[in-house]
C-alpha cells in the first residue's frame, strides 16, 4: 500500500476557488476604481468649473468696486472647496490676491478664468487662477479602490465560507466515513449496515448514489458467499460419506461383511488390554470351512464365495450383537472374538454354532443340489499372560488339533482336560454333499 | 473706557451747570462716534460748549461706532433711578439703531431728539411715524442738509477742472468719486449732492463711485485702483476728509502733485483738511454741520423753557455746510484751532431768549462770522 500524503479534494477546491476569487477581487476592484476614477474626474472639472461660475461674479463687483477684504473672503470661500488648494486673483490693474496653499503652486493643475466687468460682460477686470489639487483625486480613487475592495472581499468570503462549509458537510465528512467504514469492514460482518451520519433535509446527492452502489455491492457479495457456504457443506457431506464408506472399506471384508484382519489387527490389542486390566474373560474361536479347497476346485469360486457368505451368516447368528466380533482371517478362516466369555461358554457357543453349520447351512447349486459343509473351531481364552499372537497362536493349535483330530469338531485350548468336548465326527465332504435334498 | 468718558461728561456737565439755575436741565448725548474721531470729538465740545451757554447739564457717552451699544446704552439709561435719569437723550440714527433705542427710552418716559441724521428710509419712517404721535417722548430732529455738502464741493471741483481745462479727448471732464458706505442717510445724501452738481454742469461724467468706508487706509488702496483704471482721470470728489487724503497720498506715491496735476475735494472742518485747503493740494474742503449737536441744544433749551419749536416743523432739515474759502479756513482755524468753542454765543440763536428771533437761522457760516464774539 502506498503512503501518497492525502489531498482532499476541498482544500483542492478551496484552494482553487481562493485563487479565483483574489484573481477578481484584484480586477473587479481596479475596473470598479478606475470607473469611480473617470466619473470623479468629470464631476471633479464641473465642480472646479461650477466654483469659478459661482464666485466669477461676485469675484467682478468686489474688484470692479474695489473691495480688497471681499475679495479676501470669497477666496476664502473658494478654498472651502478641497479640490482647490490654492487661488490667485490678479486684477488688470496690477493687484495680486493669493490665498491656500503655496506648495501646490507648482504641482497642482492651473485653471484660469476671466472675470468680466460687471456692467460690460465683454470686457475683463481680471483674471482668477484656481491650482487644483489632484490629491483630493487621488484620495477619492483610493477611498473608493478601499470600498469596493471591501465588499468584493466580504462577498468572497462569504461565498468562500459557504463552499467550505458545503464541501466538508456534504462530500469530506461522509467520504471519511464510507473510507473508514470499507476500512475496518470484517469479512464476518459484511452484512453490518453502513449508515452515514447525514444532516437531514439534503437532496438525494452524489453520496447517496455511492452509498447505495456500496450497498447493494454488500447485498451481492453476502448472497455470492452464503452460495459458497452451502456450496461448500454439500461437499464436505458427500466427502464425509465417502470417507465412511472407505473406512468401511478398509476394515470390512467385501464378500462376508466381517471384519477383515486389519481391523482384528487394530482393536484385538485394546480389547486384550481392556480384559487384563478389568480381569475379565475373554475368548476366541478360530474356526475354518473344512475342506474349502475342495469346493472352490470342485464348484468354481462363486460357489465358494456362496458357501463363505453363507457360514459367516451363521456365526453370526449365534453370537451376541454389539458385543462379540466376527474377523475374516484369511481364505475360509474366520476368528469370532467373545470379550466377557470364559473358555467354557466360549466352547458352548463354538459347539453351537458348529452344530447350526452342520445342520443349517447348506448351499443351492445351479443343477439344484444341495451343498453341505462342516466347520472346525479352535477355543482359547485369554491368559494374563497372553499377547494377541499367543492367543491367536493357541486357538490355531486348537483349530489344527480340530482339523488332524477330524474335522468338524470344537477343540479347547487347555491340557487339563482334552479333548472333553470334542466329537471324533470326520466324515468326508462328498458325503455331506450326497446328504443334499 | 466709554463709562470713563461718562463720568469726565458728567463732572464737566455739573461743573459748567454750577453758575446757572439749581434744577438746570440734563441732556444726554449718546454720541455714535468713536472718542478719538476728530469730528465727533469736534461735535461734542461744540455741544458742551453750547450746553454751558445755555445752562444746561450734558452727558456725553461715545457708542464707539459699536452700533448695538445704542440699544445696551439706551437700556442702562432707561433703568437708572428717576433722579439720575436726564430730561432729555439726544440720539443720531446711524446703522437703522435709532428707533428701537427710541422706543426703549419713550418706555421710561425719557424725551428724546434726534440729532446729525434722523428717519429718511421708508420702512423706519413706518415704524415710527412723526414725533410725538407713536413715541410721545420724540420730540422731534434736526439734521444737516447733508446734500449740500456734496453739492458745495463737487461744484467746487467742477469748475476747478473746467479752469484748468482737464476735458478729456472725449470733450468731457473726468470725475472720481470715493464715496463713504452703502446704507447711511448721510453718504447717501452726499452723494446725491454731487452727482446733482454733476447733473447741472452737462459735460462732466463720474467714470466711478466707490465705497471707502471713509476710511482713509481704503481710500488710498481704492484710489490706487482707480488710478490705473482710469489714467486720464484728474478729478477726485471724496466723502470726507480722511478719503481725500487717502487718494491724495496715492497720488503723491505714483509721483503725482495734489492741487497741481489732480484736484481733489473733501468734507470735514479738521485741522488737517484746513491745512491742505491752505496749502492748495485739497481744491474743495466743506464742513459746518457738527454744529447740529449745538443747535439741537438750542432748540430743547427753548422746548424746555416753554418755547417749543414745533411751530417750526419737528423735523428740520437746516443747511450748515459752508464751502470754506481759504480766508474762512485760516479764521476757523485762528477760532476753534484749539477746539474751545466757548467764544461762541449761542444764547443769541435762542426764540425762548430772544423773542425778536422768529426763525432759527442755524448756518455755520453765520457763527464764524460773528462779530460779536464773547471775548
Amino acid at each position: 500500500m502506498s503512503h501518497t500524503a492525502l489531498q482532499p479534494i476541498a482544500s483542492l477546491l478551496i484552494r482553487r476557488v481562493f485563487k479565483w476569487v483574489i484573481l477578481c477581487v484584484v480586477c473587479i476592484s481596479s475596473l470598479q476604481a478606475w470607473l469611480n476614477y473617470r466619473a470623479i474626474e468629470e464631476n471633479f472639472d464641473m465642480t472646479v468649473n461650477d466654483v469659478a461660475r459661482a464666485h466669477l461674479p461676485l469675484l467682478s463687483v468686489a474688484i470692479w468696486d474695489i473691495e480688497p477684504q471681499t475679495m479676501q473672503k470669497q477666496i476664502a470661500l473658494i478654498l472651502k472647496n478641497p479640490s482647490i488648494a490654492y487661488v490667485v486673483i490678479k486684477a488688470n490693474t496690477g493687484q495680486r490676491f493669493t490665498g491656500g496653499d503655496i506648495n501646490h503652486l507648482v504641482s497642482g493643475q492651473h485653471m484660469v478664468f476671466d472675470i468680466p466687468a460687471p456692467a460690460d460682460a465683454s470686457t475683463s477686470v481680471g483674471k482668477v487662477e484656481f491650482v487644483v489639487d489632484k490629491a483630493v483625486l487621488r484620495k477619492e480613487l483610493f477611498r473608493s479602490f478601499i470600498i469596493v475592495f471591501i465588499e468584493v472581499v466580504i462577498l468572497s468570503v462569504f461565498i468562500f465560507m459557504a463552499v467550505v462549509a458545503i464541501l466538508r458537510r456534504d462530500l469530506e465528512k461522509p467520504m471519511r466515513q464510507l473510507a473508514d467504514f470499507v476500512k475496518n469492514l470484517q469479512a464476518n460482518q459484511l452484512s453490518t449496515k453502513l449508515d452515514l451520519q447525514r444532516k437531514a433535509g439534503n437532496g438525494y446527492n452524489e453520496i447517496d448514489l455511492v452509498v447505495d452502489g456500496f450497498r447493494t455491492m454488500q447485498d451481492s457479495l453476502q448472497k455470492y458467499i452464503a452460495h459458497q457456504d452451502a456450496l461448500v457443506a454439500e461437499r464436505t457431506s458427500q466427502l464425509e460419506a465417502a470417507m465412511k464408506s472407505l473406512k468401511q472399506l478398509s476394515i470390512t471384508d467385501a464378500l462376508t461383511a466381517c471384519y477383515n484382519r486389519l481391523l482384528f489387527n487394530e482393536r484385538m490389542p485394546a480389547e486384550i488390554q481392556r480384559a487384563v486390566r478389568y480381569q475379565r474373560h475373554l475368548s476366541l474361536i478360530f474356526c475354518d470351512v473344512d475342506f474349502f479347497k475342495k469346493v472352490n476346485d470342485e464348484y468354481g469360486h462363486a460357489i465358494g464365495d456362496h458357501v463363505l457368505l453363507a457360514f459367516a451368516k451363521s456365526l453370526a447368528k449365534e453370537l451376541r450383537v454389539d458385543v462379540d466380533w466376527i474377523v475374516r482371517y484369511g481364505g475360509e478362516e474366520f476368528l469370532m472374538v467373545l470379550p466377557e466369555t470364559n473358555l467354557q461358554a466360549a466352547l458352548e457357543v463354538a459347539e453351537r454354532i458348529r452344530r447350526q453349520v452342520e445342520q443349517h447351512l447348506f448351499v443351492r447349486m445351479p443343477d439344484g443340489t444341495v451343498l453341505r459343509v462342516t466347520a472346525s473351531f479352535g477355543v482359547a481364552e485369554l491368559k494374563v499372560t497372553d499377547t494377541m499372537e499367543s492367543l491367536v497362536q493357541r486357538a490355531d493349535e486348537r483349530l489344527y488339533v480340530a482339523k488332524s483330530q477330524g474335522r468338524n469338531q470344537v477343540q479347547p485350548a487347555f491340557e487339563a482336560v482334552p479333548d472333553v468336548i470334542s466329537k471324533p465326527v470326520s466324515e468326508p465332504v462328498s458325503q455331506a454333499i450326497t446328504q443334499s435334498v | 473706557m466709554w463709562t470713563y468718558r461718562l463720568m469726565l461728561g458728567l463732572i464737566a456737565g455739573c461743573m459748567f451747570s454750577l453758575p446757572a439755575t439749581v434744577m438746570a436741565m440734563t441732556v444726554t448725548f449718546l454720541n455714535p462716534g468713536r472718542s478719538d474721531e476728530v469730528y465727533w470729538v469736534t461735535a461734542s465740545n461744540c455741544m458742551m460748549a453750547a450746553a454751558h451757554n445755555l445752562g444746561m447739564q450734558l452727558e456725553i457717552i461715545y457708542v464707539e461706532r459699536d452700533h448695538l451699544k445704542t440699544l445696551e446704552l439706551a437700556k442702562q439709561i432707561a433703568v437708572r433711578p428717576v433722579s439720575a435719569r436726564p430730561d432729555y437723550v439726544v440720539l443720531s440714527n446711524d446703522y437703522a439703531v435709532g428707533a428701537e433705542a427710541m422706543r426703549i427710552l419713550d418706555a421710561a418716559h425719557i424725551k428724546t431728539f434726534f440729532a446729525y441724521s434722523g428717519f429718511s428710509d421708508a420702512s423706519e419712517r413706518d415704524k415710527v411715524g412723526v414725533p410725538r404721535q407713536i413715541y410721545k417722548g420724540w420730540l422731534g430732529s434736526l439734521e444737516p442738509r447733508a446734500g449740500d455738502a456734496g453739492y458745495l464741493t463737487a461744484r467746487a471741483l467742477i469748475q476747478r477742472g473746467l479752469a484748468e481745462k482737464l476735458v478729456g479727448a472725449d470733450g468731457k471732464l473726468h470725475m472720481l468719486a470715493i464715496a463713504g458706505d452703502r446704507s447711511t442717510t448721510t453718504s447717501y445724501k452726499r452723494n446725491e449732492g454731487m452727482r446733482r452738481a454733476v447733473a447741472e454742469a452737462k459735460n462732466v461724467v463720474i467714470d466711478q463711485v466707490i465705497y471707502g468706508d471713509w476710511n482713509r487706509a481704503k481710500a488710498q488702496e481704492q484710489s490706487t485702483w482707480l488710478y490705473q483704471r482710469y489714467p486720464g482721470t484728474r478729478l477726485v470728489w471724496a466723502g470726507n476728509d480722511l478719503m481725500a487724503f487717502g487718494a491724495m497720498e496715492s497720488w503723491r506715491a505714483r509721483g503725482g502733485k495734489p492741487g497741481r496735476d489732480a484736484y481733489f475735494s473733501g468734507i470735514n472742518t479738521s485741522s488737517e483738511a484746513f491745512t491742505a485747503l491752505e496749502s492748495g493740494s485739497l481744491s474743495a474742503l466743506a464742513g459746518g454741520h457738527f454744529i447740529t449737536g449745538a443747535f439741537s441744544l438750542v432748540m430743547l433749551h427753548d422746548y424746555h423753557h416753554g418755547k417749543d419749536f414745533a411751530d417750526e416743523g419737528m423735523e428740520l432739515e437746516r443747511s450748515m455746510f459752508i464751502l470754506f474759502t481759504p480766508h474762512e479756513a485760516r479764521r476757523f482755524q485762528h477760532l476753534f484751532g484749539a477746539q474751545n468753542y466757548e467764544r461762541l454765543d449761542f444764547r443769541r440763536f435762542s426764540k425762548a431768549l430772544n423773542p425778536a428771533v422768529k426763525k432759527y437761522d442755524f448756518s455755520f457760516r453765520q457763527l464764524l462770522n460773528q462779530a460779536d464774539l464773547r471775548k
